[in-house]
């Protein structure tokens, strides 16, 4: 019988100390006796330094980590993010948006306003938004607020919310604490080997230094390399630029003109000739980037439509490029070894999915921790079974945002639209939210990565039409869809009036920090 | 309202200060900080809780005087109803401003709450007649001063106990004789449970740094409330006459 003893963590990103962290903190690896966790990474591969949008997953993860928020906010150059607002992704025209917003329409799960709301575009012209009359949220973006105040204790909230935070400073922040508070062995070394079992598993992996690093679980966090699963396993990487055509990244960083700028709330996308732009704001600077397809726009193109974003101190600016290959690989476990990270697959940042997968993978490592090797191949397969079809949703979910756009300006809006471009299970989606809004029981899994909610706010905030005609029982709860409607306007008129704005309540969180309770 | 502005021998020349008025601006205080040095005596007689800060979410040591938000037990008729009157009671209408300076050392600046019912032209003088402060402002000064002299140093001790994870909320839910109900949420107390368990580092700072009494005061101030309840019942019962 051989027994899982020891995890080994390959590479020092965001992937590889957050999985390194969620696993030491879960089986208090800091306590002789219990799982031993490694991370090895290299002193001269620079990790990737861009993923910023996390979603609320990310402070229970603070929390297991056992990470103060106050010192996250501080040290990681960390603001709160409260949605994403997708600019000219519709009609392209100059005031075309819409949001998604993190919390769920008022009452959901109990009260239909989709229905009642969709109803009511037939008759009334110019009223508020889907995401306006169902959620308060947006009304904080748009004016800069914040989702709580100074009084309410760490990782609290008025208005649910995430982060925007700076991917190096987050991943020597996460190395700091994961060798101090949680036990983590850290190794500074090249690895330039992989010697098998006969069963095919790693028996140790070979280093520059002449060391020989062994685990009996090894996880690969060394990015679009992803050198174990990948290289060493050959896993095949499944292409999806059929269906999600951006391939290339320009990004660069953005900053204020004053440190009393304000800070936005919301993660800003903005669509573009064969692509978006994304623009993250910091505490000290944004975050800015161009995704776009090479095979719709050339690289000057590209580089003029972000210079025309960011406006005239873009010329003083660096842009990096870097290519992207969307997809991801066949399966993510293979004998011992697991990949997390652009090692498994990525996507473009449409809706912040990067990190949020590495939660989901970690926590699911960590909880289900195989404790024989036997039992690891059962895991391996539950765990390929859930992540693929988590992939899957998650490239429905990000085509949706494309395939509703009424954007005929550029063949790349057009080409968007195509149905051979569209997957089945999403066209299969569509067919039936013809006739009725989207319900949980549209999803099959207990934890889907983008629930029923999040396609309300795409599908009505880009204009699609569901016909209520046939469901009129849900249009005959009216007394009770009115009281939900009225709630979340009085909620609305009492965060307005008693939110801070976000540079505001930064200053306060550097200055006196949020109290544990 | 308030209007609060710097003390200015060459505006505020005329003003006199009404002292029998001063207690009646806290007559609606719900909670008046007190500082580190008042505690042990303040425990004696008031319940003494945590509040936060509003404006930076630290906690503050505070004299609990009522169950409703505007409502202060220990003010009757304009008079402080017990016998140690807190610093923060006595100081009215004057206030600590901070100087509109760039840089750490910032001084203190004496203010006035220029729209208090205390100023007027009754009372003591603010100025004699070669435009130095008289005997009365200078007694208000060295008051200001012990708070802030205090202030950091009660901020120091809030602080402490926060970090060391020494603190609990607790919410007062209380039936008066008369039937109503009052539910007093946002305080907070030293944790017993776990100040009993805090080791011997923990301990022995608290001990340096004199702590250890001010804290089983608060502990024990808590059994004020019963009598601070009854104020409410006696007042209610007068009150329906």
């Amino acid at each position: 019988m051989q027994y899982i003893n020891s995890v080994v963590i390959v590479g020092g990103g965001s992937a590889g100390w957050l999985t390194a962290g969620l696993i030491a903190a879960h089986h208090k690896a800091h306590l002789p006796g219990n799982l031993k966790v490694t991370l090895v990474e290299s002193a001269n591969i620079k990790s990737i330094s861009v993923g910023e949008g996390t979603w609320p997953t990310m402070r229970a993860t603070l929390k297991k980590l056992g990470v103060t928020e106050s010192d996250f906010i501080k040290e990681c150059d960390a603001t709160f993010k409260q949605g994403a607002k997708f600019s000219k992704w519709t009609t392209g025209a100059e005031d075309d948006f819409y949001y998604h917003p993190l919390m769920l329409p008022q009452d959901f799960g109990h009260v239909d306003l989709a229905s009642s709301w969709q109803a009511l575009q037939g008759v009334m012209k110019n009223g508020d938004s889907f995401s306006q009359s169902v959620c308060f949220q947006e009304a904080l973006c748009e004016a800069g607020l914040a989702p709580k105040n100074i009084t309410m204790p760490e990782y609290g909230a008025v208005a649910n919310y995430a982060y925007h935070l700076d991917s190096s400073k987050f991943g020597k922040f996460l190395n700091r604490h994961c060798k101090a508070k949680l036990g983590v062995k850290h190794i500074i070394d090249d690895i330039n080997g992989v010697v098998s079992k006969n069963n095919g598993d790693i028996d140790y992996l070979n280093t520059q230094s002449g060391e020989k690093i062994q685990g009996d679980l090894y996880i690969d966090c060394t990015g679009f390399s992803s050198i174990l699963l990948g290289r060493h396993y050959g896993v095949k990487f499944q292409d999806k630029s059929d269906v999600l055509f951006i391939d290339t990244a320009l990004t660069t960083h953005v900053p204020y003109e004053s440190e009393h700028d304000p800070i936005a709330s919301h993660t800003i996308s903005t669509g573009q000739s064969a692509g978006w732009v994304w623009d993250i704001g910091l505490p000290s600077r944004r975050g800015v980037g161009h995704v776009y397809s090479s095979k719709y726009i050339s690289e000057d193109e590209a580089i003029a439509e972000l210079s025309n974003y960011i406006g005239p101190v873009a010329k003083d600016l660096e842009f990096r490029k870097i290519p992207i290959k969307s997809g991801y690989r066949e399966k993510f476990w293979v004998n011992n070894c697991v990949a997390v990270g652009l090692s498994a697959g990525f996507l473009e940042p449409l809706e912040a999915s990067a990190l949020v997968l590495i939660e989901l993978s970690a926590n699911m490592i960590s909880e289900q921790m195989p404790v024989t090797r036997s039992g690891m191949d059962i895991t391996a397969s539950k765990f390929n079974t859930i992540f693929n079809y988590r992939w899957e949703r998650i490239i429905d979910f990000l085509k949706l945002h494309y395939m509703l756009t009424k954007r005929t300006d550029t063949k790349f809006w057009i080409d968007n639209c195509l149905p051979e471009t569209i997957p089945e299970s999403l066209r299969n989606q569509l067919e039936l939210w013809q006739y009725r809004v989207p319900s949980d029981f549209d999803f099959d899994s207990l934890h889907e990565v983008f629930p029923a909610a999040s396609y309300l706010y795409v599908l009505y905030g880009m204009g699609f039409k569901t016909d209520i005609s046939r469901q009129s029982h849900k249009l005959q709860n009216s007394n009770v869809t009115d009281q939900s409607l009225k709630k979340n306007i009085e909620i609305k008129k009492k965060v307005l009036a008693n939110l801070p704005t976000n540079r505001d309540l930064i200053n306060k969180v550097h200055e006196f920090g949020f109290q544990r309770l | 309202m308030s209007k609060i502005t710097a003390l200015d021998v060459n505006h505020h020349y005329a003003l006199k200060v009404d002292v029998s008025k001063v207690v009646a601006e806290s007559a609606n205080a719900q909670t008046i900080p007190i500082l580190l040095s008042e505690i042990i005596k303040a425990s004696a007689e008031y319940p003494l809780v945590f509040v936060k800060n509003q404006q930076s979410g630290q906690f503050i040591p505070v004299v609990l005087c009522g169950f409703r938000h505007d409502e202060n037990l220990y003010v009757s008729d304009g008079n402080w109803d017990a016998s140690y009157t807190p610093f923060n009671v006595q100081r009215q209408p004057f206030f600590l401003g901070t100087e509109n300076a760039e840089g750490v050392n910032k001084s203190s600046v004496l203010c006035l709450d220029l729209d208090s019912k205390c100023l007027g032209d009754v009372g003591h003088v603010l100025f004699d007649e070669k435009k130095m402060p008289s005997e009365y402002l200078t007694h208000m000064h060295t008051l200001l001063s012990q708070l802030y002299h205090g202030n950091p140093i009660t901020g120091n001790f809030s602080k402490t106990l926060a970090d060391y994870d020494l603190l609990e909320e607790i919410t007062l839910d209380i039936k008066f004789d008369n039937g109503d109900v009052q539910s007093v949420k946002k305080t907070y107390t030293i944790d017993r449970q776990k100040l009993a368990e805090i080791d011997n580092k923990i301990f022995l700072d608290l001990r340096k740094q004199d702590y250890l009494m001010p804290v089983y005061a608060m502990i024990i101030s808590l059994d004020q409330i019963q009598k601070l309840v009854n104020r409410r019942n006696i007042r209610d019962r007068k009150d329906e006459g």
